[in-house]
């Protein structure tokens, strides 16, 4: 109980820090992120530039902020249209059951089958990069995920006693659905939602790493780290960086639910 | 065995729901890969007859029905960027993706088995602490940045390996091997970390069991019951765990073959993805896909050759 509660507020405290990084990257970054300065090239991190410069003279540090931002956001909305679209269809699944579970669970195992790195690429292959189609991608590969866990959720839910009495008291199937059935299903939701959140955020530094994701010049966790790479040998911190900020958060987000 | 042809007919239609999918997905995709190929100021007569040729004009069913003939067959028609058949592109780069899988499942076992072991006995202990700790935090590290900081470590600063100078395994293959040892150690981290904690959570809850303490007044010590007793049942759920493990090195190995500029398949099919080659992104999609679904499946009969409380329970 003790070590459960030490990883809640460790995982409280990085997420917090990563909160308090991209809401002030919001309003205010110390420099321009997309601001070129050659005279400034590949410089190692200083109190000008805490996290240093890139190869054109980019402030790593403002970029950080800055692709911190846009992955956090395809994150959030790509967990918010898998929430949304799996609680109806996993909800509609479990509540009735018969021939549209059955359908909707077929196809379901069938795309939980694919790999789901392997998933993500179909999609973005079929909708092209960038950063609407990789949040659309994205979104529908989180959709399975959560109709299984809250389907499962309602079919155990609908059995107890008090639901039943709901429906001897004549409540609509909608209601029952909305008011008496979902909101039991919310705690293993949010903790689904935090897995969710993490994948989310490794799937998009993951497909912008590979260029599929949000494109240049606009700032990414992961297209920094392609773009780091080719300069390891001169600008190793500018690797380190963007690592870091998604180290802290997924491990910020994991520590958080296992509390 | 009736449950394993239950089983048999399932991988049958999901196989075939796959190879669906895969095909179905890419014709619903904007843009022309004629026009692709030929350029944009192809003539219309050109791109006609290369359309025709193709076979693009067929009905869906029947250009699905040949496509899956030709698959069947190993047949995963021609790339339209290197106008050569997809499956001798295919099978270039066919063993960079399997050496690197085999070699990152060797590591993964040999280091996850004795550290589920070690932190399951040591429970309580700091050393117990030191594998937790170690795990959630290689966990959290994406494959891409946890490449980058070997290549740091290994390439840059201790200079074990040239970064990016690939060896071909026809060339040297104890130099190929040299290199693949660390996009496979990158792989196999975090696989490590999550089948160090399964196992673990596998032993305590066997550990808490009647028999291990009927085992222990008879008199064994902790090792005896450790090993003859407690091992043997608590690998059984390790067993599916690594399937899914195996479809993660495989997954794992798109990213990594990039950051390691490794010639696999995974970076075939990145590469792919950007040139628009649709037959090829196909072809390897449903390569990947099948590998991982047969697996699974094995792993399922495996499970009840091994168990026969499962078979009782069915």
């Amino acid at each position: 109980m003790k070590t459960k509660n030490i990883n809640f507020i460790i995982g409280s405290i990085l997420v917090g820090i990563m909160l308090v990084f991209v809401l002030i990257g919001i309003f205010y970054t110390p420099y321009n992120p997309n601001q070129m300065d050659g005279s400034v090239k590949n410089m190692a991190p200083s109190f000008t530039h805490f996290f240093g410069t890139d190869n054109f003279g980019r402030d790593i540090f403002s970029r950080c902020m800055e692709g911190a931002k846009t992955t956090f956001l395809v994150a959030i909305i790509t967990v918010s249209i898998g929430v949304i679209f799996g609680t109806v269809i996993g909800a509609i699944s479990g509540y009735y059951g018969g021939i549209l579970d059955e359908i909707f669970m077929r196809i379901i195992d069938v795309l939980l089958a694919f790999p789901s790195i392997l998933l993500a690429l179909v999609f973005v292959s079929v909708l092209g990069t960038g950063t609407f189609n990789i949040i659309v991608a994205l979104g529908i590969l989180f959709i399975p995920s959560f109709a299984r866990v809250v389907r499962s959720e309602v079919i155990a839910i609908k059995q107890l006693d008090y639901v039943k009495n709901a429906k001897l008291m004549g409540a609509s199937s909608l209601r029952i659905m909305f008011v008496h059935i979902l909101p039991s299903t919310f705690p293993i939701l949010l903790s689904a939602i935090t897995i969710g959140f993490n994948n989310a955020i490794l799937a998009e530094a993951g497909m912008s790493y590979l260029g599929l994701g949000v494109q240049p010049p606009e700032a990414s966790l992961g297209r920094m780290l392609s773009e780091a790479q080719t300069y390891i040998f001169s600008a190793p911190w500018y690797a380190i960086a963007p690592g870091i900020i998604i180290v802290v958060t997924v491990l910020g987000f994991s520590l958080m639910n296992e509390g | 065995m009736k449950h394993i042809i239950k089983k048999l007919g399932t991988l049958i239609i999901t196989l075939f729901t796959v190879s669906f999918l895969t095909f179905f997905v890419f014709q619903i995709i904007p843009g022309d890969s004629v026009v692709a190929s030929l350029g944009t100021d192809a003539t219309k007569e050109a791109v006609d007859s290369m359309r025709e040729e193709l076979g693009l004009n067929d009905p869906f069913l029947v250009r699905y029905g040949n496509w899956l003939s030709g698959v069947v067959k190993g047949d995963f028609g021609t790339s339209t960027k290197y106008h050569q058949p997809v499956s001798t592109l295919i099978k270039d780069r066919l063993p960079v993706t399997i050496w690197l899988a085999v070699l990152s499942l060797i590591i993964i076992l040999l280091l996850s088995i004795p550290l589920g072991i070690l932190s399951a006995r040591k429970r309580g202990k700091l050393i117990e602490q030191i594998i937790l700790i170690l795990t959630q935090l290689t966990m959290a590290i994406p494959p891409f940045f946890l490449g980058i900081i070997l290549t740091l470590i290994f390439g840059v600063v201790l200079k074990w390996f040239v970064p990016g100078q690939y060896i071909s395994y026809s060339d040297n293959f104890a130099k190929f091997l040299g290199f693949i040892i660390f996009p496979a150690i990158t792989i196999a981290i975090p696989k490590i970390a999550m089948m160090v904690r399964f196992l673990r959570s596998s032993l305590l809850r066997q550990l808490n069991l009647d028999y291990v303490r009927t085992a222990y007044s008879k008199g064994n010590k902790e090792k005896n019951v450790l090993y003859y007793h407690v091992l043997k049942n608590a690998f059984i759920p390790v067993i599916t765990f690594l399937g899914m493990i195996i479809a993660d090195v495989l997954a794992g190995s798109i990213i990594v073959e990039q950051v390691f500029s490794l010639p696999g398949l995974g970076r075939f099919l990145v590469v792919s993805i950007s040139n628009r080659d649709f037959p090829v992104v196909q072809a390897i999609v449903m390569y990947i896909a099948v590998v991982v679904i047969v697996i699974n499946f094995l792993i399922d009969i495996l499970y009840q050759v091994i168990d026969p409380r499962i078979r009782i329970a069915k």
